[in-house]
């Protein structure tokens, strides 16, 4: 089930629980869409709507509400795309909610006119409302190219409802759609059965027995009552009605069935009919070659796309071409053009004199230039290359490709707990966690949401990548692949947090079983493509904007104010001297918290701490102190010799000043190692702890969260430090050996001893009351 | 037999569906009922998921669910 496809930001509805306080105009009337996933709904939407959208949340569950504005009186809310309206899933309980207690007063059902078969069996269900119709059959222009003839007029009569072919990707049919929504009927029409006249007798005769306050969807109700959905539990008191509700119940389990088996196939057998009679037979012959036709791109693509061996093969090679485009070739193009030539030549120097010209102090300019502006700066520089990866990825997703690509990987996600679907946030958080943790919104169940939100960032991001490049100059040159080495750690710990999380309660509901519609290749549409990057770029901006910037005040004032020796007394410090700044005099006494792990150099401490703001931090704190300039930062008119030596520098800076590698040796290599692995692994950067803060929800969870990721980066540092020395024989076994080989045992019998929850078959849903209830 | 055990490009027609939870009520309502017929379209590398086109549309099931379908092949 998609939730949204875009991953549109979801803030919080201010106020009320009862959407409908937002309509301003009291007299607006509210008209819903309603349809299956895939039906081209939201695009719909958005042709009628244009960009008058809101996104909003409902309440208690983090599925997107999308509402627009059709016209000044109309309100259009996009319900997600539901196959029915049982309570199986939040999204349908939510599409049920909106329907019932919002009283929508018109539903536009929106229906694939390909998969016409499929389609009706929700609209039948919408039929039980009792709430003014209209059946869109989207996909028109598929319908004509596939000569498939389906007889509107017959359609109409046997469904009861207005029908209104339309193409989403065209535009035809959509004013039409627009006038039709503008002037729509009022009040209530009769509740339609579409069955078993039996059945429907039945049904009607609960109908009549239900009290008057629940007679506006009293048909529903009774719908709900046979099938277990939930319904207004005061009807049970009716004896009547509770009578009837059994007798219904009885009537269709009489042969051992199930009664939802049973319902469906009353359901489906009504389906065959208006198939048979509005499904067009006579060119059944063309009708065959052109579909056939029509459907042989997609076959041939998939034949390869699909194929048993050519699977994996090619999905690794997309995902690197991918990768290569959005962060190595283009992207980084892109972003050194933004941080150093539009940051760093124009715009800081240009805040600066700027500043000075008005008289404000030194210290003010350095504060709002280089802190500020710099900080913010480095966030947004990371902005063209989100656009990028993000249209790319955008591109797969519209042209059908991702669903393929969860279909290939679905088992063996399924092996710690997630399903195949959970790969695209592991896929963005390789360029920035930041968008990644927010795509997880769109994963089945709130389990595989909440073990991806919190191994997401454990993927090194694009902020990280400088670190590794670093270290493997400075300390692991003679280590081949060091980089691609950090990435397979990367997966390797993620893969083991899977399977350590899962064991426990907060994450034991099982991976949505994949139950998914394989859509036909189609072009992408760049509008769609436009869109979605749009929200989730804005998305970012907005959320590191709004964290990062009182992050990178306190931050900057903090390393650059302090006590100085010199001069012995608190002031504003140059850049050269954060050895003495407030942080670095916080740190020094706690620095011995790393020392189990081999950095307790408090020059180290002072890096993780800056690599808290923004990873790449990490580096240029490490260039302050090293005294040498970051060879990144030199001229562009330096020579060649000049980089390497400014790089020989630097590099021998780090593995003096912070690792002492000449007097440690090996143990002042795994101490860089244990390094690396802590700040690459360990909580991310403050804009996507925000996020993460948001989208987990809960308080308790996301402090939980963090303790992990804390932890379980520790962990893994102290295990690769402890034990790398024990093993090259550079240390002697110590407590802290055997704190870590504790660790390792506790890991492994939780992984492979602890035995999971049982599963349950009946996700939990929160009980969300009708109004009535209330 | 399971549906699972059906070949790539088989096709075939339901038998009963065998189980009475969620995942039963979830496949009746996207039409996978005794006496549907259907084809296996495509088999995921290890096995599973299994895509299904049936009633026109096609679908892909988890292993989960394609041994709870009965199915038997048909020419």
């Amino acid at each position: 089930m998609k939730a949204c496809h875009c991953g549109c930001e979801v803030e919080q509805v201010q106020g009320s629980t009862s959407p409908k306080s937002e309509i301003k105009n009291a007299d607006a009337s509210h008209v819903v869409l309603a349809g299956n996933p895939n039906c081209g709904k939201s695009t719909i939407f958005n042709r009628l709507c244009n960009l008058h959208v809101r996104t909003g949340n409902y309440p208690g569950v983090t599925v997107s509400r999308h509402v627009g504005t059709v016209s000044p009186n109309t309100q259009l809310v996009d319900l997600p795309g539901t196959y029915s309206l049982s309570s199986a899933t939040t999204d349908e309980q939510v599409a049920s909610n909106e329907l019932l207690d919002n009283d929508a007063e018109f539903i536009v059902n929106v229906i694939d006119a390909t998969s016409l078969e499929r389609s009706l069996f929700l609209t039948l269900e919408l039929k039980m409302l009792g709430v003014p119709m209209l059946v869109v059959l989207n996909m028109w222009d598929e319908v004509r190219k596939r000569h498939i003839s389906i007889d509107t007029a017959k359609l109409s009569e046997m469904l009861q409802t207005e029908v209104l072919p339309v193409s989403c990707a065209t535009g035809e049919g959509i004013e039409i759609l627009r006038e039709k929504i503008r002037n729509h009927p009022h009040g209530i029409v009769e509740p339609v059965y579409l069955g078993d006249s039996a059945i429907r007798d039945e049904l009607f005769r609960a109908v009549s027995a239900t009290p008057d306050l629940y007679k506006p969807h009293a048909l529903f109700h009774a719908r709900c009552a046979v099938l277990g959905d939930r319904y207004p539990t005061d009807l049970d008191k009716v004896p009547e009605w509770a009578e009837r509700i059994k007798e219904i119940r009885d009537k269709l389990t009489s042969d051992g069935k199930t009664v939802y088996q049973a319902a469906a196939e009353d359901r489906y057998a009504f389906i065959s009919k208006i198939i048979a009679n509005c499904l067009g037979t006579g060119e059944a012959a063309a009708a065959g070659k052109e579909q056939a036709k029509a459907k042989g791109l997609t076959d041939r693509l998939d034949s390869v796309v699909l194929n048993r061996f050519a699977a994996f093969p090619v999905f690794l090679l997309i995902m690197c071409l991918v990768y290569y485009i959005s962060v190595t070739w283009i992207g980084t193009i892109v972003t050194d053009w933004t941080n150093d030539t539009l940051f760093g030549d124009t715009v800081i120097p240009a805040v600066k004199d700027g500043l000075a010209s008005i008289g404000a102090s030194d210290w003010i300019c350095a504060l709002v230039g280089d802190g500020i502006v710099g900080g913010v700066g480095a966030v947004l520089g990371f902005v063209p290359q989100m656009i990028i990866l993000f249209a790319l990825l955008s591109l797969l997703e519209e042209c059908g490709y991702m669903t393929r690509a969860s279909f290939i990987l679905d088992r063996v996600f399924n092996t710690f707990g997630l399903s195949g679907r959970a790969f695209i946030p592991y896929l963005i958080g390789s360029g920035c966690g930041v968008p990644a943790l927010m795509t997880a919104r769109t994963l089945g169940s709130e389990s595989e949401r909440r073990i991806t939100l919190l191994t997401t960032t454990m993927i090194p991001c694009g902020a990280k990548l400088p670190i590794i490049i670093v270290f493997s100059g400075a300390v692991f040159s003679d280590v081949p692949f060091f980089a691609p080495l950090m990435y397979v750690a990367g997966v390797l710990l993620v893969i083991i947090s899977a399977l350590i999380l899962k064991k426990f309660n907060a994450f034991k509901q099982s991976a949505s079983p994949l139950l998914l519609e394989l859509p036909s290749y189609h072009v992408p549409m760049p509008r769609i493509v436009a869109l979605s990057v749009w929200h989730r770029v804005k998305g970012y901006i907005i959320k590191a904007g709004t964290i990062i910037f009182p992050c990178v005040t306190a931050l900057w004032l903090l390393t650059h104010i302090g006590f100085s020796h010199e001069e012995h007394r608190f002031m504003m410090l140059e850049d050269d001297q954060t050895g003495e700044s407030l942080v670095a005099d916080t740190l020094k006494p706690v620095s011995g918290i790393f020392a189990p792990v081999g950095f307790d150099d408090y020059r180290a401490s002072v890096a993780v701490i800056t690599g808290l703001l923004a990873k790449e931090s990490i580096i240029s704190t490490m260039a302050v102190f090293s005294g040498a300039e970051d060879p990144e930062e030199l001229d562009e008119d330096a020579t060649e010799e000049e980089v390497e030596q400014a790089e020989n520098t630097f590099y021998e800076a780090i593995r003096e000043n912070m690792f002492d590698i000449s007097h440690r040796g090996t143990a002042g290599i795994l101490g860089a190692l244990a390094f690396v692995i802590f700040n690459l692994f360990t909580i991310p950067c403050v804009a996507a702890v925000g996020v993460l803060r948001k989208e987990l929800g809960n308080r308790r969870l996301f402090w939980q969260a963090v303790c992990y990721q804390l932890g379980f980066s520790y962990g893994a540092a102290l295990v690769v430090y402890q034990l790398g020395l024990l093993i090259t024989g550079a240390g002697a076994f110590g407590p802290w050996t055997a704190v870590a080989l504790l660790y390792l045992l506790v890991v492994g019998w939780i992984i492979f001893l602890k035995k999971a929850p049982a599963e349950e078959e009946e996700p939990k849903l929160e009980h969300i009351p009708f109004r009535s209830e209330t | 037999m399971l549906l699972k055990n059906l070949k790539n490009g088989q096709r075939g027609r339901i038998r009963a569906i065998l189980s009475k939870g969620l995942h039963c009520r979830r496949l009746c309502e996207m039409g996978f009922l005794p006496g549907t017929a259907f084809r296996i379209r495509h088999v995921a590398p290890l096995g599973s998921p299994i895509a299904v086109e049936l009633r026109g549309y096609e679908v892909i099931i988890g292993s989960r669910d394609a041994e709870l379908i009965e199915a038997e092949a048909v020419e």
